[in-house]
């Protein structure tokens, strides 16, 4: 009863305001909330710490909870007409098969990816000068050393910013190709683009969910596959971290349609 | 049901604490989404994901919150500006993040539920993104929005759709990589020599394949510097009458052929940190500066030695910015900048003294 007042009210509200008065007026706040009012709230001298926004008297914790308190007002402000992505995507995305394409799409790519990884081994990754343009893939190695020569253990014996799965499957990976001869940057690089197939599988199976006409499909795909390569090549930066929590949400999702479909074909 | 939440959760915590975030907040919307229809797959979900949760605290260290908790204190953030990467960020949430969250105030089905899961997995992904809010931080961070965004601009429309596809190959991919080669300095001619280098290493594994049994003594070798063939061992050689050296500058001190030989021969003291990194705050500093002490040897660049001198901390901060592309003008340093580089150095060149000179590096002792 209640919230069929307060959706009743939320109409009549959303349709007196007109959708430009509201883009200018979230834009501008949004510009006001991220990047002038955090200048007014700047942490304290004490206790000092590494950062340009502690520097600059920069407060993010304010732009971040600005930022999302835009995006629940404009959440009041959506009306159904204009929502026309998910309302009918089909409950068994599990069942959804696989575009053809798609797939001729992610053997691209990932020879693609083979490509970019085999060079910048090669031309980067080999030589003997300072790390550059594989900066990010420096720690990973660095921590993999100290694991295989002295047993060290991540987050006791060193620091490490990341999960557990960063830290000992680069190791792992050696300890399964140094029978071969592969030296630990060789098959730290093998790793990296292992993840990255698994990444770019993670991409294909999320796209390929989405309830729109296959080129669509194939034109978002080839551009987040093409994007979705970090030339730092650290385990850090891979396609499949950052599409992990939608693509996991996708399995339980689909999981659940397939529980569902099946109860109810049992029934 | 179960055992696909809990593998969803656990992979999500074994990657990182933000990543593990996420992926557990977008589950628990989803899991309150399906009520009150799907009340036991809601509480199956959540069940799966408080005994990964427990099972996670029993096995991982404290010490897998820590860069959360520094990320979260401030520690490694740079001031938000209207940089391109940001303001395309920004309008992507703004645009797309609303439209999810509503879609389970309209109706009560699990399609809607997830829907309203992926903005909260978006939403989630705000903070990483916009703390360290450099170009890399913002898209990756972005990445899953920005493929969810593409769907819904299909949904609206070919002329929508191909105005995102349009703008985001050009932000995205071509400012993204075009900024980082830039960054990380990628020129003509080591793209030429890449072609010779590939050739080379190809030739050298087919001869090898011709050869098992050398392929199997190869294997059996420790590793061998590839600068030993490269440019010749002798320099490295003389580091051979230290037991343990310390390298307090991490991997970023260092050339690749010193620290592969000094490994290969494991002459590197382990140590908690690797040079300056994930050292957010003054007491991590000072935890630092107490395993630096506890060193009796160590090697720096001869460059590094003085690295505290001519310094302008609070320019280069500025400087940093504006090449970011994170600040439309100079702002004033309210605090003053803590480095790490530069607190070792001072360390390193009060607390050690030169002991041999090899190369462009100096082996240094303990003194005080």
């Amino acid at each position: 009863m209640l919230s069929s007042g307060i959706a009743v009210t939320r109409s009549r509200v959303i349709r007196q305001v007109p959708p430009a008065l509201i883009y200018t007026i979230s834009g501008a706040a949004t510009y006001y909330l991220l990047c002038v009012l955090p200048y007014a709230f700047p942490a304290a001298a004490y206790p000092r710490i590494l950062s340009a926004s502690y520097v600059f008297g920069f407060n993010n914790k304010v732009a971040i909870l600005g930022l999302i308190a835009v995006i629940a007002v404009l959440t009041f402000f959506q009306v159904k007409s204009r929502f026309g992505f998910i309302d009918d995507l089909p409950e068994q995305v599990a069942v959804r098969r696989l575009d053809g394409p798609l797939v001729k799409l992610f053997a691209v790519a990932s020879l693609w990816y083979l490509a970019l990884t085999v060079t910048i081994y090669f031309v980067v990754a080999k030589t003997n000068g300072f790390y550059r343009f594989d900066w990010e893939s420096s720690h990973f190695i660095w921590h993999t050393r100290m694991m295989y020569l002295y047993g060290s253990r991540p987050y006791l014996d060193f620091v490490t910013s990341y999960g557990p799965a960063l830290a000992y499957l680069p190791a792992w990976s050696y300890s399964a190709l140094k029978p071969f001869g592969i030296s630990i940057e060789a098959s730290y690089y093998v790793l990296h683009y292992v993840l990255n197939l698994v990444g770019l599988a993670a991409l294909t199976m999320l796209v390929n969910s989405f309830a729109i006409a296959p080129s669509y499909k194939r034109i978002a795909f080839s551009s987040v596959a093409l994007s979705g390569f970090s030339l730092p090549m650290g385990l850090s930066g891979l396609l499949i971290r950052y599409l992990l929590p939608y693509v996991g949400l996708l399995c339980v999702h689909a999981a659940n349609a397939y529980e569902v479909t099946r109860k109810s074909s049992g029934a | 049901m179960i055992a696909t939440t809990m593998m969803v959760a656990a992979s999500g915590i074994a990657v990182s604490p933000e990543i593990a975030i996420a992926t557990m907040a977008a589950l628990t919307v989803y899991a309150i989404g399906l009520l009150p229809g799907g009340r036991l797959t809601a509480l199956e979900v959540l069940a799966a994901q408080a005994l990964v949760v427990g099972l996670a605290v029993f096995l991982i260290p404290q010490d897998y919150l820590r860069s959360l908790i520094s990320f979260s204190q401030g520690g490694g953030n740079l001031p938000i500006g209207p940089a391109i990467h940001i303001l395309f960020y920004a309008c992507i949430l703004l645009i797309v993040v609303p439209r999810l969250l509503a879609a389970r105030l309209f109706e009560s089905s699990a399609g809607a539920s997830y829907a309203c899961a992926l903005g909260i997995a978006s939403l989630a992904m705000v903070p990483p993104a916009l703390g360290r809010c450099d170009a890399s931080h913002v898209f990756l961070n972005g990445l899953g929005l920005f493929t969810v965004a593409f769907a819904l601009f299909a949904r609206s429309g070919t002329r929508r759709f191909l105005t995102y596809t349009v703008a985001y190959l050009l932000i995205v991919f071509v400012y993204f990589q075009v900024s980082n080669a830039r960054t990380y300095g990628i020129s003509r001619s080591q793209l030429e020599s890449a072609a010779t280098l590939i050739k080379a290493d190809f030739v050298r594994l087919v001869a090898r394949s011709h050869f098992s049994s050398s392929q199997t003594a190869n294997a059996t070798r420790p590793e061998t510097p590839a600068s030993a063939n490269a440019i010749g061992a002798d320099p490295y050689a003389r580091f051979d009458v230290y037991d343990a050296l310390g390298l307090p500058y991490g991997s970023y001190g260092y050339e690749k052929s010193l620290q592969r030989y000094l490994w290969g021969q494991k002459r590197v003291i382990p140590e908690k940190y690797m040079g300056a990194l994930d050292i957010y705050d003054e007491s991590q500093l000072q935890e630092r500066i107490s395993e630096l002490a506890r060193m009796p040897r160590i090697v720096v660049q001869k460059n590094f030695l003085k690295l505290y001198e001519h310094r302008d901390p609070c320019k280069e901060n500025q400087q940093y910015l504006a090449a970011a592309l994170l600040a439309v003008r100079s702002r004033p340093c309210v605090h003053e900048p803590l480095d790490a580089d530069i607190e070792m150095a001072k360390f390193i060149d009060s607390h050690y003294q030169v002991e041999a000179e090899i190369g462009d590096y100096l082996v240094m002792k303990r003194c005080k």
